[in-house]
């Protein structure tokens, strides 16, 4: 990653371990010198606080400015380039996306579906649903929720990366391998097997306690309890996420140079510090793709909970993608699910705005 | 003395290491051994860790039943196509993005975050009204549509970091060499590329391959998808557990071949993609 | 270096390759065969499991003696996902011209106007001897939209060498007795901490109501246009309020279990429960997996709360619709017609070993000790409010969740049916 050193100004070629100092705010109006020029100063400027958006990633300490010297005409060549994918994506995503907002202020039961009936209703269907006490409950639970899942799956794919950096090749190898098993499983199997591997009475866990520990555990149910309900549906989704987290923070360490770590040693730092201080605020902008990637996944975790508990007990397990979808097909009343997902793709839009903009101000991240 | 503590550091390491394999394989594990289980040795009051019986009656059950071929096949038409040309058009689009500054790049790539948030359990009765009104339901190319529209984005933000990680200067330099910028990308930059193509290609194959609601509900029998056909084992009369299980193995198979071949160039692609934009 | 980009580039292409030679002829092929609904063909949808093969192929070898040029497509349908599928497919331009349903989800269907109104042709078809339940399930608003398919019920199926061993010689005949055999059956056995003398997992709702309808409770209501939810009425309560108890000492299935997951079958066969409430078919289900409990497993009528009665049993079930949408609507009518009608009714039961559609077959299995048992149950028996909205109140899981809240003891009786109570007068009334 920090070995494309031509992309960055030569006095800055060097990876800047350490804070980057107060001139890294400046990334959000350096866009005006950009790599072709074509952008006015004024728009970088203008476009205000740095938009909610991680994705890149520029490099610590380097501002992201494309250097002057590979200035060069753009013409229409990227506009031709992005076309094809504008063109599918509006055809494809946004015209269904604009039948979901079309039908949120429709009635839109089975009956209406059947006989093809169109009846608008304005905005009953968000008051419907702003006025369900359930569905804040689930908008709460749901950010809570994400926000386990992100901070787990992050916090153990670092460790795991970690210990893929220390081990021997053959050792590193295994964790792969198993990773990679976990990632390739189907999510529905995933969630079948761990919703029978914590089984009151076939599985396997209860069974181990039972059998390894003096408690009996062999009528302990998991899934009567709220918590330990979601306990089971965490796991499940944070062992098919730290794969994918795991590998691309080892890939990311692999570029950290052995030297500043070693100097970091000889300085005095102990791991935990050097960690700290050293290769974190280098992988800062992989860890800000992985978490803003994490959280929009994770609050739309659906598959898991359908699988494990369906909601249960007594909806308590409940997310608001679940929610939406039991709106929809368990009810059949459609325009409520479409306000109700309208309202979720806000929820998530804010989130992830709120998450990228404190980054941003930590950070001087650019797309 | 230090070397003593080394030594002691690598053997917790290593041990480490293993637990975290059998954690993460033993859901696997699970899945797999339970396929080769006889039918009353699965879910039993009497939990064994390892099959004291094997047997291929699961996997014979599942290639058996209705009609696994027809969806095996559909399934790796539909993915395979969807990885394809959403890895071809995002190819381009990544291109753009990360080799030039324009006018609405920003806007571009902030709608390309921004449609990765919408689920897609809300998109099926959208979708469907859609493809109702046009007269396209059970059509399998246009199932190859509707994946591209939740695969694309995250190809697109994935390769995007891929091209970006690329150095330019190979390809200025043989431009300036007298090749011409097609040839310089085609010659140059594309072939330094494979590992970020690979690496994408198996997130959008994953994708697609997981796919259920859309393929259950815009399609008939005769064009539906592995993740439906699992539910063949869910009958009025219960749980057929053998055949779920090794349905779910012969299901996962095509995917592991896939992820392990690639492995290496996985995670190193990954790395470049997220690091780099 | 250079040869693993080469393996990159060949897999690839590979991919790209196999990609293009796969797509070029298969969709084709396959849009070709979803797209020809000649209107000689006919498409019937049949659940998973729920007929056997030889007694579909003999309807349509008569089908096709009667029409040679149309073509039947049976396709069979998983219960994954059963209603997205139902509901997309009644909306969809080119529905199946035949539906086999669950009986509970007809009104649903029929009240949107996706299926065919069949009143007219209702004695055609023999509707007169149709079994009560199905017959009500299948109708909406005194119109016939679901023609009786076939039927299926519960009774107490048990191990009749657990109860030899614990010395219980006479069958239950009343809940009382039924508590009596159940306290000596865990005292004998009850040394295995995993043993149930019945075993009940905590959301099986369809072998709860029967004690609910037995004390005189019910579900819900109607109430002059209105439906009004029942389960929080005294005597619902009081049924609960027993099944509890029972359920408390005796039963040590999940209490959150529902009863695919925690298949009563299993621990009857293993000998960790004496007596499940189940249905016919579990029988087979057993034996499958302990085919030495051949002359093991015995069945009584679910006990009422008075000496000598049986408690109201749920009838469960399917219909046969045809959707409004079919180009075929005759064609589906006659398949339909021979489905239902004597002679595959007759192969059903007989092979299926299902309740036929009719009380005049029911006495085809009188000679089998286990499903003679379950045809005369079917007597007296109960289905769920005929409202298209009850669908809702089953996909919103509020029995199953209230029946979790009692038996764990999170919520107590009276709150527990209340909220149920509330939630299913919104529903029904929504």
């Amino acid at each position: 990653m920090e070995n494309d050193a031509t992309n960055r100004p030569p006095e800055e070629a060097a990876p800047a371990p350490t804070d980057p100092g107060p001139d890294a705010g400046a990334g959000a109006v350096a866009v005006a010198v950009d790599v072709a020029g074509t952008v006015p100063p004024a728009a970088g400027a203008g476009s205000g606080p740095v938009p909610p958006v991680s994705g890149s990633a520029a490099v610590p300490g380097q501002a992201p400015v494309a250097p002057r010297q590979r200035r060069r005409e753009v013409g229409p060549l990227p506009y031709a380039l992005v076309v094809p994918s504008v063109l599918l994506l509006v055809g494809l995503l946004g015209y269904p996306l604009y039948v979901l907002v079309r039908t949120s202020f429709q009635l839109l039961d089975l009956r209406q579906l059947v006989r093809r009936q169109t009846v608008w209703t304005g905005l009953d269907n968000y008051a419907t649903v702003l006025s369900d006490s359930e569905f804040w409950a689930v908008a709460v639970r749901t950010l809570v929720f994400a926000a386990i899942c992100v901070g787990l799956t992050i916090g153990i794919g670092t460790l795991v990366a970690l210990l893929m950096r220390r081990v021997g090749k053959g050792m590193r190898l295994l964790v792969a391998a198993g990773l990679l098993l976990a990632w390739a499983t189907p999510p529905v199997s995933a969630a079948t097997v761990f919703r029978w591997v914590f089984d009151e009475q076939y599985g396997v866990v209860n069974w181990a306690v039972t059998r390894l520990t003096p408690l009996d555990w062999s009528q302990h149910s998991w899934f009567a309890d709220r918590y330990s309900a979601f306990a089971v549906i965490i796991l499940c989704v944070v062992w098919q996420a730290v794969p994918f987290v795991a590998l691309t923070l080892y890939a990311a360490l692999t570029t950290v140079p052995d030297e500043v770590l070693e100097a970091a040693r000889i300085d005095g730092c102990g791991p935990w510090r050097a960690f700290r201080h050293v290769t974190a605020p280098m992988l800062k902008p992989v860890f800000l793709i992985l978490t803003s990637l994490s959280v929009i996944w994770d609050l739309k975790v659906f598959t898991q909970v359908y699988v494990i508990t369906r909601g249960g007990p007594d909806r308590q397990t409940v997310l608001i993608n679940l929610y939406t979808y039991t709106q929809g097909f368990g009810v059949s009343r459609f325009g409520v699910a479409s306000a109700a997902a309208v309202i979720m793709v806000a929820l998530t839009l804010l989130v992830t705005v709120w998450y990228v903009r404190v980054m941003v101000r930590v950070g001087e991240e650019d797309l | 003395m230090s070397a003593l503590r080394s030594r002691r550091g690598t053997a917790a390491a290593n041990l480490t290491a293993v637990v975290v394999f059998l954690l993460f394989v033993f859901p696997v594990y699970w899945m797999v051994s339970t396929a080769f289980k006889p039918a009353g040795d699965i879910r039993t009051f009497d939990v064994s860790l390892f099959p004291t019986t094997v047997t291929l009656e699961n996997f014979r059950t599942a290639i058996g039943a209705d009609g696994f071929w027809r969806f095996m096949r559909n399934s790796l038409i539909v993915s395979a196509a969807v990885t394809f040309l959403a890895v071809l058009v995002a190819l381009l689009a990544a291109t753009a993005v990360a080799r030039f500054r324009f006018r609405g790049r920003r806007t571009y790539l902030l709608m390309i975050l921004v449609v990765q948030m919408v689920p897609l359990e809300a998109l099926v009765i959208p979708m469907y009204l859609t493809l109702r009104d046009a007269d396209l339901l059970n059509v399998l190319p246009v199932l190859v549509a509707t994946y591209m529209a939740f695969v694309l984005p995250f190809t697109v933000w994935t390769l995007r970091g891929f091209v970006a990680a690329l150095p330019v200067e190979l390809e200025e330099a043989a431009m300036i060499d007298g090749a011409s910028r097609w040839g310089a990308f085609w010659r140059i930059t594309f072939p330094l590329m494979g590992p970020g193509l690979v690496a994408t290609s198996v997130f959008a194959f994953i994708q697609a391959w997981n796919e259920f609601i859309l393929a259950l509900t815009l399609m008939e029998r005769q064009n539906q998808t592995l993740p439906v056909w699992l539910g063949t084992f869910k009958t009025a009369q219960g749980t057929d557990w053998g055949g779920l299980m090794a349905g779910s193995t012969l299901y996962a198979i095509p995917v592991v071949i896939f992820a392990v071949l690639l492995q290496g160039r996985i995670a190193g692609g990954a790395a470049a993609g997220a690091v780099k934009g | 270096m250079h040869r693993r980009l080469r393996t990159v580039a060949v897999a690839g292409v590979a991919v790209a390759l196999f990609a293009a030679g796969c797509g070029g002829d298969d969709p084709a092929d396959a849009a070709a065969g979803g797209g020809d609904t000649q209107a000689k063909d006919i498409t019937v949808w049949l659940m998973n499991g729920s007929a056997p093969e030889s007694v579909i192929e003999a309807v349509n070898k008569d089908f096709a003696a009667k029409y040679p040029d149309t073509k039947v497509n049976v396709e069979i349908q998983q219960w994954d996902g059963i209603q997205e599928k139902t509901t997309t497919a009644l909306a969809g331009n080119n529905p199946p011209d035949v539906l086999e349903i669950g009986s509970t989800l007809v009104s649903k269907f029929a009240e949107s106007g996706g299926l065919k109104d069949l009143t007219g042709k209702k004695g055609e078809l023999g509707g007169d001897t149709w079994l009560q339940g199905l017959t009500d399930a299948g109708t909406l608003d005194g119109a016939l939209y679901g023609v009786p398919y076939y039927a299926g019920d519960r009774a107490v199926l048990y191990r009749k060498d657990l109860f030899a061993k614990a010395g219980v010689t006479t069958l239950p005949t009343d809940r009382a007795s039924f508590v009596a055999a159940a306290e000596k059956l865990q005292a004998t056995h009850g040394k295995d901490k995993q043993f149930s003398a019945l075993y009940f997992p905590g959301q099986y709702w369809y072998a709860a109501l029967p004690f609910v309808w037995d004390e005189g409770g019910d579900v819900a209501v109607k109430d002059g246009d209105s439906w009004k939810g029942a389960l929080d009425s005294p005597q619902s309560q009081a049924g609960l309020g027993w099944l509890k108890d029972v359920v408390t000492r005796f039963s040590k299935a999940p209490v959150n279990g529902n009863e695919n997951d925690n298949d009563p079958a299993v621990p009857l066969g293993e000998g960790k429960a004496a007596m499940i409430i189940d249905a016919g078919w579990k029988v087979g289900t057993v034996l499958k997996a302990k085919p030495a409990l051949k002359d093991q497993i015995g069945v009584f009528p679910i006990p009422g709360k008075t000496a000598g009665s049986t408690a109201p049993v749920f009838l469960g079930g399917s219909n046969l619709a045809i959707a409004e949408g079919s180009d075929a609507g005759d064609l589906a009518y006659e398949w339909v017609k021979l489905l239902s009608g004597s002679k595959a009714q007759t192969d059903l039961a007989t092979t299926g070993g299902v309740i036929p559609n009719s009380t005049g077959l029911l006495d085809i299995h009188k000679d089998d000790p286990i499903l003679s048992v379950f045809d005369a149950a079917a007597k007296n028996s109960r289905s769920t409010p005929a409202t298209p909205k009850w669908a809702n109140v089953e996909s919103s899981t509020i029995l199953q969740d209230m029946l979790v809240a009692i038996f764990s003891g999170s919520k107590s009786i009276p709150d527990a049916t209340r909220s149920a109570s509330e939630a299913i007068t919104k529903t029904l009334n929504a």
